[in-house]
């Protein structure tokens, strides 16, 4: 696997669990928007 | 709060500012969210339409088959909207249960989707084992475009 492929898949882990944490300590979301982190409506 | 999806899903499903959440048999809120993950392609052609797909409930509780359906739901719904757009679901590796994630998004993906493209990347590191998928619908006009992109870096990098 190409490296930055496995720095891509790392990045994409450690922001699933930022906004998993976050939700599990009853945080609100809105808090993590736009820190890396854009959240999208989709309905 | 806004109720969506109520006539279809088990679940009555709301939004807020930053996603979806509904409450289980137990009164246990989940929390759905997509967030923008067009960074995570090389293609500057794909963009507006690529999101990470997450959920995760507040407090521990068992995971239901109401739970199960009203996800899918909404990820049927999502792809209704727009047969162009993309998902990628990476697994939570916190509680080191992200083997047992993919295997159950493994499930869904061949129980529910035959009407969707899902490709797997598996990374294993000294320190974690992580899982990641591209999910695209089959009639995806640049599914090819999109699958190059997420796997092909090195054909990205030599443009």
């Amino acid at each position: 696997m190409h490296p930055i492929i496995a720095k891509k898949i790392v990045a994409m882990a450690e922001t699933k669990k930022a906004i998993n944490n976050h939700i599990r300590e009853g945080k609100d979301l809105k808090e993590l928007d736009g820190k890396g982190v854009r959240f999208f409506m989709p309905l | 709060m806004e109720k969506v999806l109520d006539s279809l899903c088990p679940y009555k499903v709301y939004r807020d500012e930053c996603g979806l959440f509904f409450y289980n048999k137990e009164d246990i809120k989940y929390v759905v969210s997509f967030t923008d993950n067009s960074r995570s392609f090389f293609d500057d052609t794909l963009h507006s339409k690529i999101f990470d797909f997450g959920f995760e409930p507040e407090q521990k509780t068992k995971f239901d088959k109401r739970v199960r359906d009203t996800l899918i739901t909404i990820l049927i719904d999502f792809f209704s909207k727009d047969e162009e757009r993309v998902i990628t679901f990476t697994t939570d590796g916190s509680d080191r249960k992200q083997l047992a994630r993919k295997r159950l998004f493994n499930f869904w993906s061949q129980k529910y989707g035959s009407n969707f493209l899902k490709y797997d990347i598996e990374l294993k590191t000294e320190d974690d084992n992580y899982y990641s998928s591209l999910i695209l619908h089959e009639n995806n006009k640049s599914k090819e475009v999109y699958y190059n992109s997420f796997f092909n870096i090195e054909k990205d990098l030599s443009k």
